[in-house]
């Protein structure tokens, strides 16, 4: 280094703090400060399980999202001859999921639907595939350029689109690229190029009603300048880009 | 020999010392050349304090530490032992644990229905641990598990409320272990709402988080219909608290607290809080009332003592005026559960002295022991950027040049020696050593004032290259300040634009009496609480009687008590030239202050009234020879009106226009201070150490971003 050489500052690795609300120890700290003294057993044993369902619902989806993302399986894999199951997958998604990570939870939970996946596993190693159900393999391979939107759906999920809010929009459904590690959605909002045009942030994630995809939600506000809005889909966990939402409001 | 890498540490508050703390540790084995210019004679930013007549404590206003800082606490701990042992166990400074005590009890005030000032008392008890003891990974709760540790408090608070049922109880105990499907929770939740005892209320309360789940875990066509149900319970809950708790004013504030726990988990569930990846972000744009008002929270309960109280505490009024309440939504929930469920040892710890004292003097005592120079009468006047156009948002740029005024100059240019020995401690004196200063007898015949923005008198200027004097800035000044240090970067970048301006401050005031009489003799009953809700503008008051021991009065008074609250903006901002603004102010504050003894203190130290129904200004201590209201004139007071002194709000929505000292920007600056995006964004020491040790993170890597407590956080 030369006296005149100007330093620069080493680049973050974020600049932003993980916000995720099941990032901490969901069990809490095991001699909790404060309150505890006081809380009567019976009513704290049905506060633990109250939110033990929630607790599961997050940690199935977490898990399953993890399985998922190993590439073992997809949602498409379903035998076509397990219609039954495939009706109660359904239910149970309409009933326990917020995400399509829960319903893959859900399905976990079904022994039917572990037994089929089982065989399937097991002609899958046969043909030197995956072996077995629960086993992990490495992440995911990147999407090959030119790749039939059939590979792509065993690898991808589908990102469709439900607008609410005194606006109207339109998009075209769009695929995510499934994370390298368990992690949810996050967005920054999607923008403009119209610099007057404030961005549109009122936009959740959940499964799409088929549990086959992604729906994003989104708000928008009654006299939103019309135009075409856009902006990046990131897994919470590295903050990479999963994909991109792109969508019209229209006048 | 690679040489070291110069740092400018601008400013001399918590954030910008951290900063200089952890760049200088003897594991960077002298990587850092650190040099930290501050205005005037001492550190401390709104920290500050000085030493006055009779050696007396002269604060901003009132500080207490929570016992949740661990970072803060870690910082002081180290800084302690650090002394310690340099002194082979014989500081001056002490045990860390002499310099904090814990104090258990807080008291808030509220106007009860005769137009009597009706106070209310709460203790917490004390927690395992001590502030700034190593945390396990993932040892802060998640959102789950402090949503379940808030209706333990719901829990506690019931108990402690005698209550007369008029009511039996009734129905079945709800079957807790057949939740699986949404009827039988709301089957479940029904039962409950149709008991009639405190406790069955509980269970419902708790209940709530079971619908939590089963909103969470029902797909959209369901969400408005579980959300009316839980509505519905929720006023059901309420309904059935008014009429059977309304016994008085002590079971009223009971089920206000009730009232508020209810809608925060009424909006923990509505909001999807326990899912959305942006945590308590998600409902940052917010204001806190607004918030738990939408969640269904009682008028009355929203203007409790418990709500104004968390409003006064933090001093969340825009422009100071208390008819703008504003803070926002998830850094007041974020704050709120941090305080109640985190804090160890004790929820909040005083100091033994002043807040330099007890903070910076140490801090400044280690650091020069480390080789960090300090260049006191230094005021940053612009920071010099390399030339281009306007900044946009990913475009990147670095600092070019750093110009101060320089105030004062020492005698024969030795460094400045900041300190003076109170009581056998290094302290920092109220007014600058004129007898180092070079014309020092000028200075003070004059009465210049080296803190006063309005008073720009200098001895001359200096202007820092970067690579000749220094390579990494942190800017350590307070947000107030950037707007007339950084004007450079403020014509170029819009982000910075926005922050100063979205990123509001307030100014404050304060004042204290000594007095003759403990607050016992006055009439008040009960522990030294901190108190806060009270009347404006002083809401929010504490008996120090601790910190007289460390003053130097030739008769020592029994006790002495702070009093702060905001201080309300005129119309139009004082322009640059308005020399007499901060003397005015200080006039006002003097007259509030007076005006304050004579009125509404009545209500907490009716002792404290003659015969004849006025204030008895005897019994403010005094080594002057003074009578009557005169008397008072003895006393401290000050309003806080400089820019840097004004203290940061988070008001909703701002928190996106907030800057992290992690951001690259500039590729040789950092910043540093609590208007910063640390991950707890409020006027804190807490705060303040977050992002000093950020900014060391981002010029150094160290320390890891999880090892700053709190930072990952939802």
């Amino acid at each position: 280094m030369t006296q005149s050489e100007r330093i620069k500052r080493p680049e973050p690795e974020r600049d932003e703090p993980i916000r995720n609300p099941w990032a901490s120890d969901a069990a809490g700290p095991t001699d909790p400060p404060g309150s505890e003294a006081g809380v009567d057993e019976v009513i704290a044993h049905a506060v633990r399980l109250g939110y033990r369902v929630i607790g599961d619902n997050i940690e199935q989806g977490r898990a399953a999202a993890g399985r998922f993302s190993q590439g073992d399986y997809g949602v498409e894999d379903v035998p076509d001859d397990l219609g039954e199951l495939a009706a109660r997958l359904l239910h149970l998604g309409r009933e326990m999921s917020v995400t399509a990570f829960d319903v893959m939870g859900a399905i976990l939970r079904d022994p039917g639907l572990r037994t089929a996946f089982s065989r399937r596993s097991q002609a899958r190693a046969g043909s030197g595939g995956s072996t077995g159900f629960d086993a992990h393999k490495p992440a995911a391979k990147p999407s090959r350029p030119g790749a039939s939107s059939s590979d792509r759906a065993k690898r991808d999920l589908r990102l469709t689109y439900a607008f609410a809010g005194g606006g109207r929009a339109d998009a075209e459904p769009a695929w995510l690229r499934q994370p390298d590690e368990m992690a949810m959605p996050v967005h920054a909002g999607l923008h403009s190029p119209a610099p007057d045009a404030p961005p549109l942030r009122g936009i959740t994630f959940s499964a799409a009603p088929d549990g086959l995809g992604v729906v994003a939600r989104i708000d928008i506000p009654d006299g939103q300048p019309p135009g075409v809005y856009s902006g990046a889909v990131c897994d919470s966990k590295s903050h990479h880009v999963l994909g991109v939402m792109t969508i019209t409001v229209l006048r | 020999m690679v040489r070291p890498i110069k740092v400018a540490v601008i400013g001399g508050g918590c954030g910008a010392l951290t900063a200089a703390y952890e760049l200088s540790r003897p594991e960077h084995d002298g990587r850092f050349a650190i040099t930290v210019y501050q205005e005037g004679w001492r550190l401390g930013g709104k920290g500050a304090s000085g030493r006055g007549s009779s050696g007396r404590i002269e604060e901003h206003g009132l500080h207490i530490w929570l016992g949740y800082y661990d970072n803060a606490f870690r910082m002081m701990r180290e800084c302690y032992a650090d002394l310690a042992g340099a002194a082979g166990g014989r500081s001056p400074y002490g045990h860390w644990r002499e310099a904090f005590t814990p104090e258990a009890d807080i008291g808030l005030f509220g106007l009860g229905e005769r137009g009597v000032w009706q106070r209310w008392a709460a203790r917490f008890p004390p927690a395992p641990g001590l502030p700034g003891d190593p945390r396990r990974p993932g040892e802060l709760l998640s959102l789950v598990g402090y949503t379940a540790r808030t209706i333990g408090l719901l829990r506690t608070l019931l108990l402690d409320c005698v209550v007369e049922s008029k009511e039996t109880p009734a129905g079945p105990e709800p079957d807790f272990a057949d939740l699986s499907t949404i009827d039988r929770i709301l089957s479940a939740c029904r039962i409950l709402l149709d008991r009639g005892a405190f406790a069955g209320a509980a269970v419902l309360v708790e209940a709530l988080g079971v619908l939590g789940a089963a909103l969470a875990a029902t797909p959209e066509a369901f969400d408005s219909a579980v959300v009316r149900l839980m509505e519905r319970s929720v006023k059901g809950l309420r309904d059935w608290l008014e009429a059977n708790t309304l016994l008085g004013d002590r079971h009223q504030y009971v089920w206000e607290i009730v009232d508020l726990v209810v809608a925060y988990l009424a909006g923990v569930v509505r909001f999807g809080l326990l899912t959305d990846p942006r945590g308590l972000d998600a409902i940052e744009d917010y204001d806190c009332r607004e918030w738990l008002r939408t969640n269904g929270a009682s008028e009355r309960a929203l203007q409790s003592p418990f709500v104004c109280g968390l409003y006064d505490l933090v001093l969340a009024f825009e422009g100071g005026d208390p008819e703008r309440p504003s803070l926002s939504a998830g850094q007041g929930v974020r704050a709120g559960l941090r305080m109640f469920f985190t804090y160890r040892g004790a929820i909040f710890w005083r100091m033994r002295a002043g807040m330099g004292d007890v903070v910076f003097a140490p801090l400044y005592d280690v650091l020069r022991r480390r080789g960090v120079r300090f260049a006191f009468f230094h005021r940053l006047t612009n920071v010099g950027l390399a030339e281009g156009g306007e900044i946009a948002p990913g475009m990147r740029s670095h600092v070019e040049s750093l110009t101060f005024d320089v105030q004062a100059e020492t005698v024969d240019g030795m460094d400045y020696q900041p300190l003076l020995e109170v009581s056998g401690r290094p302290c920092w004196p109220s007014r600058p050593r004129y007898d180092l200063l070079r014309d020092g007898e000028r200075y003070q015949r004059e009465d210049w004032s080296f803190e006063s923005h309005w008073d720009r008198r200098r001895a001359g200027e200096k202007t820092l290259k970067v690579t000749e004097d220094f390579d990494f800035v942190v800017l350590g000044v307070s947000i107030g300040a950037v707007p007339h240090v950084c004007r450079e970067i403020l014509e170029r970048d819009e982000r910075w634009r926005r922050m100063t301006r979205e990123v509001q401050t307030v100014a404050t005031q304060a004042f204290q009496i000594w007095l003759d009489e403990d607050v016992d003799q006055l009439g008040w009953r009960g522990p030294p609480y901190i108190v806060s809700a009270f009347v404006k503008p002083f809401d929010t008051w504490c008996d120090m009687a601790q910190v007289v021991p460390e003053e130097a009065w030739s008769r020592r008074p029994l006790t002495v008590v702070y009093f702060c609250g905001v201080l309300q903006d005129p119309p139009a901002p004082p322009a640059d030239d308005d020399e007499d603004y901060p003397s005015r102010r200080t006039e006002e504050v003097r007259r509030s202050a007076a005006d304050f003894l004579r009125g509404p203190v009545r209500h907490l130290w009716p002792q404290a009234y003659g015969p004849n129904g006025d204030f008895r200004w005897e019994i403010l201590a005094s080594d002057e020879a003074t009578s009557g209201s005169a008397r008072f004139s003895t006393q401290y007071w000050r309003a806080n009106v400089n820019p840097s002194d004004r203290y940061v709000l988070q008001t909703p929505g701002s928190f996106r226009h907030r800057i992290s000292p992690l951001d690259m920007t500039y590729d040789n600056l950092t910043i540093a201070g609590d208007w910063t995006k640390c991950g707890f964004n409020t006027g804190c020491v807490e705060a303040a150490v977050m992002s000093g040790l950020l900014a060391a993170h981002a010029l150094s890597g160290a320390p890891p971003l999880d090892r700053i407590v709190g930072f990952d956080h939802p």
